[in-house]
């Protein structure tokens, strides 16, 4: 398939260039060749695969949460279990499922919306998996082998200290954050390089796409917080296992500073998780509403603005301990003013679809989901920035109500929203829009169903992470409601499995731009080749693909026999130089495996740093090792 | 210097004085406390204020010197700089209305409050 093929210059040969692209960029076969991938669009559909099996585990573990609070007295799970099971819940929504889909999806769309061919970094994209991959097993392999985490997905000592939970599972949590955030780190240095120096020419910042913009502020976030997490969590591991001080109360250490690092990573986090999710809402509004964004410029402001609040707004989570009223007062201020600028964005997309010829896909009924659910959960969230209430509903159902409805509401509503209107371009079909609607009303019914009840219960005193509850308190209703609307919500899962798995061998075939999109990533095939383009495109407008047929250009001169980029500057897109990729490796599965075995083993034997440290090197030295001739002749 | 300096210190200039202004001031919380004295929280916001401010000023300025913006609405360097500059202007001045949100506090309550 052919994209454009009327706007290549004559002097072009086509076919020659195309052979020569296909021949650079196959994937080597066999099983060690799967291994050894690196193109974005391989990695990326690996990451949103193991993303979204990590969805179905922790929507599994929140019936079971569901079905022990169905009535009072339950004894379906005893304590014990009901602890492990909320503690993996949380665990694999926030760092299994949330960041790394958001990774995925972005790892797979933003070469192709930037108009490149790969990420910049390949090999980092591949090892980034891995590690991440990893981080899955080893969490897993402790709730498989009776060790799995109960102390909460924060881990707050001194519950998560050596005297309260000895044993290893509280380790086996440390550690699985060392996994993640190792692979978010490398996700966001590729995506923050790719963006910012492998932008089709003309596509200077003030025409970057918004999903684009949500990525970049995104992953200068993951740069910023997650060290903040990794630090949190090795004091956590050092304390339990070499005898340290630092968070353990117990031996002279300081909780509050662990809660205090935990934050500063932990409210970023959830922008992490949703400042993706509004640049899909973004995408999704521009090409479903036919029409060019109201207000460009205020989003970008905001979006910039939110990536920046995010990080002044972590003490509101700790307004139940013992700091100065002054201090708490400040973060106050600034968790009401995030409100204004994510208010403006809302605004905007209403003002976008108000003004605009709106289709109403499957896809949009997702954004409108999302709008109504999002600003709720931003309502609460604005009465829980205020310190008298949030003292009262602390660590009550109205908080874990809160944070469903911003959760859920802003990051998975979008991010079903974005699997509609994408999915087409990673399959080549478009999904059932029948079956679509029917998934977002389940969805969207068992949703209200199921959390806002919750609101009510936490007015009502019942406290969170309780395992069961006497009867005669007054929640005995709501929680049956709350349980049955769970029950829904995995209807409606099931609806969007069976779709996807119908629409890939029934649904309609897409062609290259179904919806008449904007974008770039619709100039390419649907599914893209390994090379994504077959001459990288030039922008000469905010919205490339609605620009004028004879406006539209493609780059040439670029050599097809090996794998070359295009190097242009940071703010104008202007050409600057050629780079070569790397082509695929087995050298960052190798790596990921020896950091693994040091990661993995120090939970047992702190040795395991040293020999995990030692045997990494030699693989980063394999990893890195220069192969001659560097690079063929080329004029 | 580099009129993209100019730009770039107006984008990223407010926040970074913001959030270092506020963490300076979370830091001298409990010291105002003890000494029963609010001076410094509020030195420490006048001079964000100032500075956020400046910053503002560096991007209008920058926008006042690029002059008309050219017939294509998004081609080129000007619409770039203009754009970068406008979100300057706005965030600095954004930036200064949280200054005085979080100073709010330290007028109304008492040291130890």
């Amino acid at each position: 398939m052919r994209a454009s093929q009327d706007i290549y210059p004559q002097s072009v040969d086509v076919e020659r260039d195309v052979e020569q692209l296909r021949n650079s960029w196959r994937h080597p076969r066999g099983v060690l060749g799967w291994l050894s991938f690196t193109t974005h669009q391989a990695i990326g559909t690996r990451y949103i695969v193991t993303a979204f099996i990590m969805l179905l585990a922790g929507g599994i573990e929140a019936l079971m949460i569901r079905t022990q609070l169905m009535r009072a007295n339950n004894g379906y799970l005893g304590p014990e279990r009901y602890n492990q099971i909320f503690t993996t819940h949380g665990t694999t929504m926030m760092f299994l499922f949330a960041v790394p889909v958001m990774e995925g999806m972005a790892i797979y769309l933003v070469p192709l919306m930037c108009g490149t061919r790969n990420v910049a970094f390949p090999r980092l994209n591949a090892f980034g998996y891995w590690m991440y991959l990893f981080g899955v097993l080893f969490l897993y392999w402790g709730v498989f082998t009776n060790t799995a985490p109960d102390v909460g997905w924060f881990a707050y000592p001194p519950l998560s200290g050596p005297q309260y939970t000895p044993g290893k599972s509280t380790d086996f949590w440390a550690q699985m954050i060392t996994f993640t955030e190792v692979s978010a780190l490398c996700v966001a240095a590729e995506i923050i390089a790719t963006i910012s120096k492998m932008r089709a020419p003309g596509m200077s910042l003030n025409r970057m796409p918004l999903y684009i913009w949500s990525i970049l502020i995104q992953s200068w976030m993951i740069i910023f917080a997650m060290p903040a997490i990794v630090l949190a969590s090795s004091y956590l591991l050092s304390d339990r296992t070499v005898g340290t001080h630092f968070v353990n109360p117990a031996e002279g250490g300081d909780p509050l500073l662990y809660q205090h690092i935990f934050w500063f990573f932990g409210h970023p986090e959830v922008y992490i998780i949703f400042i993706p999710a509004l640049g899909f809402v973004s995408a999704i509004v521009v090409a479903h509403a036919r029409r060019e964004i109201v207000g460009y410029t205020a989003m970008v402001l905001a979006q910039i603005a939110n990536g920046f609040i995010a990080f002044g707004l972590w003490v509101h989570h700790m307004f139940a301990t013992d700091l100065p009223q002054i201090g708490e007062a400040y973060f106050t201020a600034s968790s009401m003013m995030i409100a204004v600028t994510s208010g403006v964005q809302i605004f905007c997309w209403i003002a976008t679809l108000w003004s605009g010829r709106p289709r109403m896909t499957t896809a949009l009924h997702f954004v409108y989901g999302f709008i109504a659910i999002f600003v709720l959960g931003g309502l609460t969230g604005v009465m829980l920035a205020a310190v008298p209430l949030d003292l009262q509903a602390h660590d009550t159902y109205f908080v874990v109500a809160h944070f469903h409805y911003v959760l859920i509401g802003g990051a998975l509503f979008p991010l079903f929203g974005a699997f509609y209107h994408w999915h087409p371009k990673f399959t080549g079909r478009l999904m059932n829009e029948t079956l679509g609607r029917a998934n977002f009303w389940v969805l969207f019914a068992g949703f209200n169903l199921t959390f806002f009840p919750m609101h009510i219960l936490g007015l009502k005193g019942m406290p969170r992470r309780i395992y069961t509850y006497p009867p005669g308190m007054g929640w005995d209703g709501l929680n049956l409601l709350a349980t049955v609307g769970a029950w829904i919500i995995a209807a409606g899962g099931i609806l969007f499995i069976v779709n996807f798995l119908w629409s890939r061998k029934n649904g309609e075939v897409a062609g290259n731009n179904p919806w008449d999109a904007d974008s770039l990533e619709w100039a390419a095939s649907s599914p893209p080749a390994n090379y994504n383009f077959e001459y990288l495109p030039a922008v000469t407008s905010r919205y490339p693909l609605w620009a004028p047929r004879e406006q539209r250009g493609v780059v040439t001169g670029l050599a097809t026999d090996r794998r070359e980029a295009l190097v242009t500057t940071l703010m104008d897109a202007e050409p600057h130089h050629r780079y070569i990729l790397p082509g695929s490796s087995i050298w960052p599965l190798i790596s990921a495996i020896c950091v693994t075995i040091g990661f993995a083993g120090s939970v047992f034997n702190g040795w395991y740093i040293t020999w995990g440290a030692i045997i990494s090197g030699l693989a980063f030295i394999g990893w890195f090792w220069p192969k001659r001739p560097l690079e063929p002749a080329h004029d | 210097m580099n009129p993209n300096v100019y730009l770039w210190t107006g984008v990223l200039g407010g926040p970074m004085i913001w959030l270092t202004s506020f963490e300076a001031r979370f830091a001298l919380a409990p010291w105002a406390c003890t000494f029963q004295n609010k001076w410094a929280l509020h030195a420490v916001a006048i001079a964000a204020l100032i500075l956020c401010a400046a910053c503002a000023w560096l991007s209008f300025r920058q926008w006042r010197a690029l002059g008309e913006p050219p017939s294509s609405p998004d081609a080129g360097v000007v619409p770039r700089s203009s754009f970068l500059a406008i979100l300057g202007i706005v965030i600095s001045c954004g930036c200064g209305l949280i200054v005085i949100a979080q100073a709010i506090p330290e007028i109304v309550l008492g040291a130890c409050e």
